[in-house]
């Protein structure tokens, strides 16, 4: 491979990301201000009077994503971009003051915007909640941004008085838009990655949706009548919200967008931009927040798998442990007879005895196997001992309890059992791992189901009860069913008993284990309000 | 009273088969099914060392323990564990166990372990029992002569004495040449000792 062109480009480009690196911000930011001036020229259309009050500026969305990225302190990086984009692409209309005052303002706008760190912690807006605040931000950002911009060119009596209101609304429209559209596209970049897998996936649908949306833009230009026939828009967009999620659907904005604007180039159409950037933004806002929901649901569905994967993956874990524990004690029992047998008998044929040497070297030999044996058993259970999840909490058992019977929903609906919850909402938190309160929970809650699978369908109930006492929370699980029978309550923790014919009866041993292994317990008693059985789990709470 | 192993497991074969190891080592040993019938065979005067399982049906080695320490028995005790019972462990030894042997057990490490238990068992034993005659012979003394020795372990003189108690100095020496053939003293450091040995063992 050595000396190969493919080897020496990889070894170029590994050179060119170190250079990267190192000169990462200043570079990006010298990159931010070259294309925020070609931005502006190209989305130069329909200014009025040649200043900066386009209906489109996504240079707007290139600064609010830099400044996300670099931090509000470069934001005189932006007022310089913006200076430059007066002066180049708009020849300095009105003297370079009013200019540099408009980009200052600008600039200091959208650092406020920034500084408020409105997509919360990671900048960009998935959820439905930080992506509303992240719209309503933007919203007032712009709207502060053409206020101050419009009032330059105002005050040096650049702009008629009279196009005050419409100028703000064009500026404002155009900034949002430009916002909407690029910034959060932008933030995502680092993950395109995973875009792009999921893209190769669904690389048919894709390619429709992206013809349909091209046919759509088309009909809007061929046909006289501008708007009305923009509505049909929503339906793909819709779709593609839905199928992609927010990124999906703000590309798809950003296509129509630019098709717009392309066709805008034409000199012989004339119709107001302004109108149709407001259908674009609420076409935006549709996708977006569509999307945004849309990405939060599969997340949250995708967790709740992940969590009902891990308790799984918990479980049998568990019931391997408890078998090589019961097993490492059950047979270390016989092999200490053994060895034990062995050196007496070794002792037995000393010399003077046996004559034989080789009967008490042999005796010797035995016994050294059986202990070979015991070993063998011992690192079998330190294996399962060593590796088990020993984090405690502090867990909410509340929230606990929910996601169990979330868990067995479908199991509990199926057999028509009736769950009432009497759980104080201000319980403290205990200070076992939340996996094994839900593993042990998830335990008694399906026990229970499969006890009250005796009883007539109307009548088969369960009751979480929580209460606090002594510095513990006693979470009782009790039901309907037959309950336990007296003779089989002395061994009911005990491995390997079970009544369930497919059972392997460690499900209760294995979840006192666990119990006492934090400080907790978990113990049989009567049933007071259902009649059947109760279990009572005590958790000891966060100090 | 000859020092005895007191075996304590649930398991029968365990039972047997170290009971073989422990007569073939020589040890006198006396084994038991379970920590109840230890119980209720148990005689305060036993000497030697309790030698139980942890890990037992009905009561475990643990609570045989505390029961013990409840009734104020001093046989050292020593726990058969499982390999890697380090929670237990710890307990029984935090409890006051002598010291524990890992199960399957090494004759060598059991002889070791229980010829120490033994050892300790008898030197307690031993200390236990001199602490009693020096009471007895402490108790034979009558007031007077016991103020006289209490104030001869401060450091006073024959004449200070007298006068602390209001005697004469010759009573005096006549209560101290008592008091030193009571407790089979024939000088003052031995007094001192007698005296001082129980003032700090003494509850």
């Amino acid at each position: 491979m050595r000396g190969s062109p493919y080897g020496e480009s990889r070894l170029a480009a590994a050179v060119f990301r170190r250079y990267c690196r190192r000169m990462s911000r200043w570079f990006i930011a010298v990159l931010y201000m070259l294309a925020y001036v070609a931005l502006d020229w190209i989305s130069y259309v329909q200014p009025v009077l040649k200043l900066g009050i386009t209906p489109w500026s996504p240079q707007t969305g290139l600064t609010v994503a830099f400044l996300f990225w670099a931090g509000p302190r470069w934001a005189p990086c932006t007022a310089l971009a913006a200076f430059l984009a007066e002066m180049l692409v708009r020849d300095a209309t009105a003297g370079w003051l009013p200019h540099a005052l408009a980009s200052l303002w600008i600039a200091a706008c959208y650092a406020g915007l920034v500084a408020m760190r409105p997509g919360g912690a990671g900048d960009v807006p998935l959820a439905l909640a930080s992506a509303v605040r992240f719209l309503l931000a933007s919203l007032a950002a712009a709207l502060v941004a053409a206020t101050g911009y419009v009032g330059c060119f105002l005050l040096t009596q650049t702009l008629p008085w009279d196009t005050a209101m419409s100028s703000v609304a064009r500026y404002w429209i155009g900034d949002v838009n430009g916002i909407l559209m690029l910034a959060p596209l932008l933030l995502a970049l680092p993950r395109r990655n995973e875009a792009l897998r999921a893209l190769a996936a669904g690389r048919a649908v894709a390619a429709v949706q992206a013809l349909i949306i091209v046919l759509f833009v088309w009909l809007l230009f061929g046909i006289d009548d501008k708007l009305r026939f923009f509505y049909p828009l929503f339906v793909p967009m819709i779709w593609i919200a839905v199928r992609w999620g927010a990124v999906g659907a703000l590309l798809a904005a950003l296509a129509i967008q630019v098709g717009i604007v392309v066709a805008m180039r034409e000199p012989s159409f004339v119709a107001p931009l302004i109108d149709l950037q407001i259908l674009i933004f609420t076409l935006t806002v549709t996708g977006l927040l569509l999307g945004v929901a849309v990405t939060e649901r599969a997340l949250a569905r995708s967790e709740a798998q992940e969590r009902d994967r891990q308790l799984a993956r918990a479980m049998r874990f568990a019931v391997a442990g408890e078998m090589a524990s019961s097993l490492t004690h059950e047979l270390n029992q016989p092999i200490t007879a053994l060895v034990s047998y062995l050196q007496a008998a070794q002792i037995m044929s000393a010399p003077a005895v046996v004559t034989d040497k080789r009967v008490a070297e042999t005796l010797g030999k035995a016994a050294n196997e059986a202990i070979r044996a015991a070993e063998v058993l011992r690192r079998l259970r330190d294996f399962y001992q060593g590796t088990g999840p020993p984090a405690p909490g502090p867990t909410d058992v509340v929230s606990c309890c929910g996601s169990v019977l979330e868990l067995l929903e479908p199991r509990l609906r199926r057999q028509g059992v009736r769950v009432r919850q009497a759980l104080p909402q201000n319980l403290p938190q205990v200070s076992i791992d939340r996996t094994q309160v839900e593993m042990v929970l998830h335990n008694l809650v399906s026990n229970a189901i499969d006890a009250l699978a005796v009883r007539p369908p109307g009548s088969r109930e369960m009751l979480l009860e929580a209460r606090v006492e002594t510095g513990q929370v006693v979470l009782t699980v009790e039901d309907s069913g037959p309950g336990v029978a007296s003779d089989a309550l002395g061994e009911l923790f005990e491995p390997f008993n079970t009544t369930k014919p497919d059972g392997m009866g460690l499900g209760l041993a294995i979840s006192r284990n666990l119990m006492r292994a934090h400080g907790g317990e978990l113990s049989h008693r009567g049933a007071r309000q259902l009649g059947g059985a109760a279990f009572e789990l005590r958790l000891p709470m966060v100090q | 009273m000859q020092p005895t192993v007191y075996f304590v497991d649930d398991d029968a074969a365990v039972r047997d088969a170290i009971s073989l190891l422990l007569s073939l080592k020589g040890f006198l040993s006396q084994v038991f099914a379970s920590a109840e019938t230890f119980l209720e065979t148990y005689r305060p005067e036993w000497r030697g060392v309790l030698l139980t399982d942890l890990r037992m049906h009905g009561m475990s080695g643990l609570d045989l323990q505390r029961e013990l320490a409840a009734r104020g028995a001093t046989l050292p005790v020593v726990m058969l564990t499982a390999h890697g019972d380090v929670n237990t462990t710890r307990e029984a030894m935090k409890a006051g166990a002598y010291d524990f042997i890992e199960k399957p057990v090494d004759d060598a490490v059991l002889v070791d372990v229980l010829r120490n238990a033994i050892l300790h068992d008898a030197r307690n034993h031993q200390v236990q029992s001199e602490r009693q005659a020096r009471r007895e012979r402490l108790d034979r003394l009558t007031p007077r002569e016991r103020d006289v020795a209490r104030l001869l372990s401060q450091g006073m003189q024959n004449r200070q004495i007298a006068a602390e108690l209001g005697i004469s100095p010759r009573t005096v020496e006549v209560y101290k040449a008592r008091m030193m053939e009571k407790l089979d003293c024939r000088n003052l450091a031995d007094v001192l000792r007698v005296i001082a040995g129980l003032e700090t063992e003494a509850p």
